[in-house]
């Protein structure tokens, strides 16, 4: 099996700060895994640990049962793609695929057929004898694709690899990615701080922030049910609401204005006085004249296809995404939604879960 | 509008005089050795201020070829330089490579200490270097010329910089790709700096090839001379009749490395436009 363990593994650039701190990770084999994070949240430095670029400061690493600490980078059996592609800039799109196959020595037949059949796939036959500086950012990306590709290593990884194409390539590079991982299924671990690409690409999530852990799951998980305030207000654009409110006598009072609990979150909210709560901008409810709680409109934008609208609730700097036609009246409420709202323990920041449904 | 461009012409016109100046200054004493080298002995000492020669004759070169066996002094400065240029070129490679692309907790150290040598001046060194290749019976060669040169900080110093501008990340595919640190060199890092290795074989062909006190020291047997050396027999301590002659032979040490760098000029400045583009 071609699964990736972290037993407790520490990593220290200057032996005395820990830019990796304890990890314990386990990473199913054949699984499209996304590492995900803002920049320094030692994503990478995870990646590099896999690869075997940066070296283990204390604990295990287990590659396909293996220990793999002191085994180096070319014995791991991984192939990689660089941010910048890494592309040899000398040598032409045929070449930098063949290079590693070279020095395996497979025999130079192979080496065709590996080649033209890997850039088949991502439709670059046409561009075999170029150098990587006659072709655009996209393409460079797919040659360095390729280049993973024919490798057929077990372990797949991938450095933040769309992060220098436009949008729009961007789209139609993430379905390639998934391609690649459907053409032999290998261990697939995707370093992004992109979460439309986390989760479109991504099996399994990891978020990470400040090198700690702080949730791993499914893409439908992370958005439905984060298991921090951290996690809540990381994934989604834009991102989602998360104010102050207080609970007493059975309601919940945001600012001036008290709602009252339903019984099923009155028991997993328990005794607290303090609490964090979370709503998306996309499930606000708005209504005119009267509703739970007062919203007073800030300002508005529309994009197109939806109306942003900031406003402030209790206190709490708020977003709402409404329908583009949707008419803002001048006295405006927001209406809890409890099927749609999560809550925070207002000192550790954590989701204290949700009622059984 | 008007006066803004006159202003930009007499600037020009002011940077022109100076490169024209500058080109003058650095072109007369050449253009005195060739031009010298091409008059007869007559003229040399009369013409005074005139450079240009009254009327062309060949005879310093002739001449030249009958005091000295100058292919013989030719072939013995070619092969002093192709084989310090050689050895120290593989040295620095093979040193900068490793203090770039395998650093260890010494490399720095290392490296600093190398740094050192490049402040320790050439007397300082001359004499124990000359016991040392004494001891070693090497003295009147060409070994002995070129040994004491086979590793250079600067070298060192100047490829380690191009490497430091190779994208690690290129060296780390390599590594995932388990490439020997051999081939990561030959295949991967010395191409990209290709431009760097070319000036710096330049540099170090050039230098030894102009070579004086060294092989003077090191060089007895006629038979050794280098075309520096040769140089010296015909501007004698007693006044110096052998001008013709000297400036003729002068003109043909300076004709080869010219070539030389005529020929990679080429390469330099092709490899100058592609590194341009490094990803």
């Amino acid at each position: 099996m071609n699964d990736i363990v972290f037993k407790n593994v520490c990593k220290s650039y200057d032996g005395k700060v820990n830019v990796i701190e304890n990890l314990n990770l386990t990473i199913p084999a054949g699984q499209r895994l996304i590492l995900l994070g803002p920049s320094g949240c030692g994503k990478s430095t995870i990646l590099r640990m896999i690869a075997g670029l940066e070296s283990i400061t204390s604990g295990d690493l287990y590659m396909g049962g293996v220990r793999v600490n002191d085994i180096e980078p070319g014995d791991r059996d991984v192939a990689m793609v660089f941010q910048n592609y890494a592309l040899y800039p000398h040598m032409t799109v045929n070449k930098n695929i063949q290079f590693g196959m070279e020095i395996a020595k497979v025999p130079k037949a192979e080496r065709d057929k590996q080649t033209d059949w890997a850039l088949e796939i991502l439709g670059l036959s046409e561009y075999k004898e170029r150098l990587p500086r006659q072709l655009s950012g996209g393409q460079r990306q797919r040659v360095a694709l390729c280049r993973a590709l024919v490798k057929k290593a077990p372990f797949f990884l991938l450095d933040e690899p769309l992060s220098n194409l436009d949008a729009q390539l961007r789209t139609s590079a993430r379905a390639e990615l998934v391609k690649i991982h459907e053409v032999y299924h290998p261990t697939f671990i995707y370093v992004t701080h992109d979460q439309i690409e986390a989760m479109t690409v991504g099996q399994n999530i990891v978020i990470l922030d400040k090198s700690i852990i702080q949730q791993m799951g499914t893409p439908d998980e992370i958005y439905n049910k984060p298991a921090n305030v951290f996690v809540a207000k990381f994934i989604g654009s834009p991102c989602m609401n998360v104010g102050d409110a207080r609970v007493a006598d059975g309601k919940l009072w945001i600012g001036e204005d008290g709602v009252e609990i339903p019984d099923d979150w009155k028991v997993i909210i328990g005794d607290r006085s303090r609490i964090k709560f979370g709503i998306r901008p996309e499930h606000i409810d708005f209504a005119e004249g009267s509703g739970d709680v007062h919203a007073k409109v800030t300002y508005t934008e529309n994009h197109g296809n939806k109306l942003v609208v900031a406003y402030v609730s209790g206190g709490n700097e708020m977003m709402a995404c409404l329908d583009p036609f949707y008419k803002l009246g001048d006295d405006m409420y927001m209406n809890i939604q409890w099927d749609k709202i999560h809550f925070f323990d207002a000192d550790t920041d954590k989701n204290i879960g949700y009622p059984a449904r | 509008m008007q006066t803004k461009k006159v202003k930009n012409t007499l600037k020009q016109i002011f940077w022109h005089a100076v490169i024209i100046a500058t080109v003058i200054v650095f072109l007369y004493p050449f253009l005195y050795m060739v031009l010298t080298s091409l008059k007869p002995f007559a003229d040399i000492v009369a013409s005074g201020a005139n450079i240009f020669p009254k009327r062309i004759t060949f005879d310093n070169y002739i001449h030249t070829a009958d005091a000295v066996p100058l292919l013989r002094v030719i072939a013995n400065s070619f092969m002093v330089a192709t084989l310090t240029m050689t050895v120290k070129m593989i040295t620095s490679v093979l040193g900068a490579y490793a203090l770039t692309f395998l650093p260890n907790k010494y490399s720095n150290k290392v490296f600093y200490f190398f740094i050192i040598t490049m402040f320790v001046p050439f007397s300082v060194i001359m004499l124990p270097n000359y016991l040392t290749l004494a001891k070693l019976s090497l003295l009147d060669t060409i070994v002995g010329v070129s040994l004491p040169q086979f590793a250079d900080a600067s070298a060192i110093f100047r490829l380690r910089q191009s490497m430091r501008l190779v994208p690690k990340s290129l060296i780390e595919a390599a590594r995932l790709d388990k490439v020997p640190h051999m081939t990561c060199l030959t295949k991967i890092v010395m191409p990209l700096i290709k431009s760097s290795i070319a000036s710096q074989c330049i540099f170090m062909f050039v230098n030894c090839w102009n070579e004086y006190v060294w092989p003077m020291l090191i060089l007895r047997n006629q038979e050794m001379m280098t075309i520096t050396l040769a140089m010296k027999k015909f501007s004698g301590s007693e006044g110096s009749t052998g001008w013709g002659t000297s400036m003729a032979l002068a003109t043909i040490s300076v004709a080869l490395p010219l070539v030389l760098y005529l020929i990679a000029q080429k390469q330099i400045i092709s490899s100058f436009m592609s590194s341009g583009i490094k990803e």
